[in-house]
């Protein structure tokens, strides 16, 4: 056959592409249990992360150990009422598609040594490129905050990406969550803002993914206080 | 672009590690680099050299992908029909890229992160594409292999140099450990955040072409 007739090129074409993917498929098939261990052992670090548990240096077997020995986990609905399910493997992401009072939401609750509880509610939205995520951890009261972790997909390095960094995150702790019974937790734009206890700065030319965390934060935050209200 | 230099075909009984062999192997390292040279492969250098360790790794992936899509199309160089041959040459990156992205994720996920868009953007080095075209289409597969492992160790020197500068000097860490000592900063020393951001590394990348041109007395020629 020609090395330059069509109907040669059409061949070559089609057996590069089924060498190139069955050689993919196999190498993925190989690697997607490692894979999926370590997005598992990140949500738990996370969650970990979200009440301050120290984690430096800790294996990935390590972290689920701990994981399963220091949280709990239930599922509640917006109503407030407790709902079969478990917590660790619902995606918020096709929660968040739903109506507000069809979702299943995730709540962790972590108990320190001296028997206090900090309840962790995972929380998720749109930055400026795409979805950003994270966990907020909140003291005895249901208020206060005590610390928050937040990731993103494809947020820009050195802007929106700030997000995850402990500046921005440390901001956070101690601050209120809610006024009177309204949510009211804010990111303001830019930097060297007058702050309140219901206010954070915000990162200088990032002001849309800062805008992503304030939604993300009254959404979400707002879906648990039917329960909040019933354990107080 | 002055890749074309390199690309003269190797004669077929030679040995293994012949003087010209090992001269695709050294050239790009020095006189022929891809980066300070032929000036590929500088977005990637900007991108992620912050840290050495996120640049040791791209460096290793970048060496990887050239020198296996090198061999292929080398091995396939008289088979490729010459109307669609930018796309197989492509098929065969992503290819590779992938496995890279794939092996990555499931062995190293921190570092997976910490690269994240910059693997699938592999594909996009100008390096891989420069060789193929200019070398592996016309050269035997051992001598493009050892063109590809010459190609990204020169890319993967550069990124090193300037993500060691960029870490010592921006951050005042090596590796992500501490190696400014204490009195430095008593005594004034300040972390430099320009470092930290991509117009750092065009002043260090700049740097490295000055030393480097003026020490093997090479110059622009109209």
């Amino acid at each position: 056959m020609q090395r330059d007739s069509k109907v040669y090129s059409i061949v070559f074409a089609t057996v590069i592409c089924l060498v190139c993917g069955v050689l993919l498929a196999a190498v993925n098939e190989a690697t997607k249990d490692d894979y999926k261990t370590n997005l598992r052992v990140e949500k738990k670090s996370n969650i970990l992360a979200a009440v301050k548990y120290p984690l430096a240096g800790k294996t990935g077997a390590e972290i689920e150990k701990i994981y399963d020995e220091v949280i709990a986990a239930t599922v509640i609905n917006s109503k407030g009422e407790e709902v079969e399910g478990d917590a660790f493997s619902i995606a918020l992401k096709a929660e968040k598609k739903k109506p507000v009072e069809e979702r299943s939401l995730p709540l962790f609750v972590y108990a320190n040594e001296t028997g206090e509880k900090f309840y962790i509610l995972p929380m998720r939205g749109n930055g400026l490129w795409g979805p950003i995520w994270g966990y907020i951890s909140l003291k005895q009261d249901l208020n206060t905050i005590y610390g928050v972790v937040f990731d993103h997909e494809t947020e820009t390095p050195g802007l929106g990406a700030e997000i995850t960094k402990p500046w921005f995150q440390e901001q956070f702790e101690g601050k209120s969550s809610l006024n009177g019974e309204k949510v009211d937790i804010v990111v303001l734009k830019g930097k060297g803002n007058q702050l309140n206890e219901h206010s954070v700065d915000g990162i200088s030319g990032a002001t849309i993914t800062g805008n992503g965390v304030n939604s993300m934060l009254a959404e979400d935050l707002n879906a648990y206080q039917n329960y909040f209200k019933k354990l107080n | 672009m002055s890749t074309e230099v390199a690309s003269k075909p190797i004669k077929t009984s030679e040995p293994l590690f012949s003087k010209k062999n090992m001269r695709l192997l050294s050239d790009p390292l020095n006189e022929n680099n891809p980066i300070t040279v032929q000036v590929l492969g500088i977005c990637s250098a900007l991108a992620v050299t912050a840290q050495v360790k996120p640049a040791f790794i791209m460096a290793l992936a970048v060496t990887f992908v050239t020198a296996a899509s090198n061999v292929f199309i080398s091995l396939l160089r008289n088979l490729i029909p010459g109307n669609i041959r930018i796309i197989v040459q492509l098929t065969i990156v992503a290819t590779m890229v992938i496995l890279v992205d794939l092996v990555l994720k499931a062995y190293v996920y921190d570092v997976s992160k910490q690269l994240s868009v910059f693997v699938g953007l592999i594909i996009t080095n100008c390096i891989i594409m420069g060789r193929l075209e200019a070398f592996a289409m016309g050269n035997k597969p051992w001598a493009s292999f050892l063109d590809g492992i010459g190609n990204g160790l020169g890319y993967a020197a550069i990124l090193i140099i300037v993500a060691i500068m960029r870490e010592i000097l921006g951050s005042g860490t090596l590796l992500g450990y501490q190696v400014v000592p204490q009195f430095m900063y008593d005594a004034g020393f300040a972390n430099n955040n320009l470092m930290v951001v991509p117009a750092g590394a065009l002043f260090a990348v700049g740097i490295i072409i000055w030393v480097q041109r003026a020490q093997n007395k090479y110059y622009e020629t109209e």
